[in-house]
């Protein structure tokens, strides 16, 4: 009876461990609205920096605000819900979408994407996989500790990255 | 069967799997960053980056600024012809000031003045900034209603440092907010600078010689006339000193006289004549001490302080309205004319004190004056206002002193640290004493809060043994 009670502990934790943990310690919620980026770049004829733009000055506009969507979707386009629901209780409100931002960096890093796109010549799908294809917005899920997503660039890729690429990854580099 | 034994079984095997799970490592990273998230961490809004350009409203300068905001909010301020001074940076904060004034007795106020008003009491209008269009609009009001317009006392010129090769101080702080920072540091190398001071103040320090006294100003100013340009400045610019600026040939150089008539001071009004006394305080600057109006007031006169902050005029009235602040309200550059374009929205309940005073709305700013481009109007009397950050960097750091501490020379026979009282003409203040070599022997080192000025009027005051 020894062995199959400490065993049995065992499997218990890892079962709850890789099983019920991940569940536990993410909250899952819906983006504000059901974004097709594949309809943008398709039909639309986007590309990523139409909307996610580098200004003049270097600086990243990030997620667009909702000045930027009304600007084509000041009256409906197409004829789906989603976009209809997005000008009915965004755009003619003037409120604007909470996103949740996957890629969030924390206040104390410092990260430019135009030293990575312009100098490092890294593509958006080297860091934001096929985002760019996906015909609706994955759940934001958000670390219910660190309050951080989880598909957050860490630390250690970063200096992978670097690494590989022999760029420096001094601490001041990112944490300025 | 449960036993003791073999629940310890359990959790010890229970144990042993956890660590070949991702419960450990992943609380164990999930703390680390948990605590860049504590509440007590400031987390700037995210939002789309954008840059606004304004002109500082803290004082007469008008200093170009360059904002950084998120989305709508501001969350650094940055100058564009030159560094801004620690309260420009950190301007941005004040709508956020601990002390700021969020709502106050509108309908009281109206009900009140109009009573007064109808019963023959005879109005003034306290601008603390004059200058303005706003300023302009309440002469005309008073001249019309036949009331008093006043101001803080003020110089009759403004300063052009630009134009001077030497530059005679009598004890004015030129590097410490006396003009903008940004302008003096500008031209600095293109002046010398001779401080005459008996205390060894910051600018005494930086200057090109300093002179605890000078007994002959006249010849002093032509003995360095071969040098270039003379410029004399004293605090008030008294009339003695433009005079010599004008002997130098100065006028109309460095010294450029401002475009409007001088407001009245306090001092003018006689006791007892002001029915209804209505305060712009919409934004640090000057301030008048209360023990110099108080007796200008009629019995039951009415005084309506239309404020940013409680700390100001806030506490001698029960009428006392929330007003925007820079980088809320939009205003204009006083002498110059340029607007100040607000940065944020006011929070509502606010009141526009044009729009209260003079019942309208207060319109385009009128067009520029003929002040010559360079000349600064100078900061005579600035009271001290804090946000945090300014705190942290100056009052935290001995750069500025506390408010509720007084400088004396070590030969005063007063122990660090030792509690004291500050004893003005008006009252006594409990400080703590700081000993300070270059505080001139009788002389007291102060900060010119509101309270402090309350107490000691326009006067240095003593520092007693509580």
């Amino acid at each position: 009876m020894k062995a199959p009670i400490f065993l049995a502990g065992v499997l218990s934790a890892l079962g709850a461990g890789w099983v019920g943990f991940p569940r536990l310690i993410y909250k899952t919620a819906p983006q504000p609205i059901s974004f097709s980026h594949k309809v943008h770049a398709e039909k639309a004829g986007s590309k990523c920096e139409d909307c996610h733009a580098l200004r003049p000055d270097g600086t990243f506009a990030g997620i667009p605000p909702l000045e930027k969507c009304a600007g084509c979707h000041a009256a409906p386009m197409g004829t789906t819900p989603a976009e209809k629901a997005f000008i009915d209780q965004y755009v003619t409100p003037g409120r604007e979408p909470q996103w949740g931002d996957y890629a969030r960096q924390p206040e104390n890093v410092f990260f430019s994407h135009a030293a990575h796109i312009r100098s490092g010549k890294v593509k958006c799908e080297d860091c934001h996989g096929d985002m760019g294809k996906s015909e609706t917005l994955p759940p934001y899920s958000e670390d219910r500790v660190s309050g951080y997503s989880p598909q957050t660039m860490s630390m250690d890729t970063c200096i992978e990255c670097h690494q590989r690429d022999k760029v420096v990854d001094t601490c001041l580099e990112c944490h300025k | 069967m449960t036993t003791r034994r073999n629940a310890v079984k359990f959790i010890a095997g229970a144990a042993a799997g956890t660590v070949f799970t991702p419960v450990p490592w992943k609380l164990i990273r999930d703390s680390a960053l948990w605590s860049e998230n504590w509440p007590g961490v400031p987390r700037p809004a995210t939002g789309e980056i954008k840059f606004k350009q304004t002109r500082c409203g803290l004082c007469p300068a008008g200093c170009a600024v360059r904002a950084r905001c998120v989305g709508e909010q501001p969350v650094s301020l940055a100058g564009i012809e030159g560094a801004l001074c620690p309260l420009g940076v950190t301007g941005h904060h004040l709508p956020f000031h601990p002390s700021r004034l969020k709502s106050g007795p509108v309908a009281e106020a109206k009900a009140r003045l109009s009573q007064a008003l109808a019963g023959g009491a005879r109005p003034a209008v306290l601008d603390l900034r004059p200058g303005r269009t706003a300023s302009a609009r309440y002469r005309q009001i008073m001249a019309e209603r036949k009331g008093f317009y006043l101001s803080p006392p003020r110089p009759p010129v403004a300063v052009n440092l630009a134009a001077a090769k030497v530059v005679i101080s009598l004890g004015v702080p030129l590097f410490e907010g006396w003009l903008a920072p940004a302008r003096v540091f500008a031209v600095r190398d293109h002046f010398r600078l001779v401080q005459v001071e008996p205390s060894l103040s910051r600018t005494a320090a930086l200057a090109d010689q300093w002179l605890p006294a000078a007994t002959d100003l006249h010849a002093l100013a032509s003995s360095l006339k071969s040098q270039g340009q003379v410029l004399v400045l004293d605090h008030a610019m008294s009339p003695e000193i433009l005079a010599l600026n004008r002997e130098l040939g100065g006028w109309g150089k460095t010294v450029v006289p401002l475009p409007d008539e001088p407001p009245a001071e306090i001092a003018v009004v006689p006791d007892g004549a002001i029915g209804a006394l209505l305060i712009d305080e919409s934004g640090p600057g000057p301030y008048i001490p209360w023990p110099e109006i108080a007796p200008k007031l009629a019995p039951g006169a009415v005084v309506v302080a239309l404020s940013w902050w409680r700390e100001g005029y806030a506490r001698h009235t029960a009428l006392a309205l929330p007003t925007p602040v820079y980088p809320e309200s939009a205003d204009d550059v006083p002498y110059t004319r340029e607007p100040i374009a607000p940065l944020v929205k006011p929070p509502a309940g606010v009141i526009d004190p044009v729009e209260f005073i003079a019942g309208q709305p207060l319109g385009a700013p009128s067009p520029a004056s003929p002040l010559m481009a360079g000349a600064v109007v100078p900061r005579i009397a600035e009271m001290p206002v804090s946000t945090p950050l300014f705190s942290k960097l100056y009052n935290e750091s001995n750069l500025l002193m506390h408010p509720h501490q007084a400088a004396l020379h070590p030969s005063s026979g007063f122990r660090p640290g030792e509690p004291a009282l500050l004893a003005g003409a008006y009252g006594n203040l409990e400080i703590e004493v700081v000993l300070d070599p270059g505080i001139a022997p009788g002389r007291v080192g102060f900060v010119p809060t509101p309270a402090v000025l309350d107490i000691c009027g326009f006067r240095e005051p003593q520092v007693v043994r509580a």
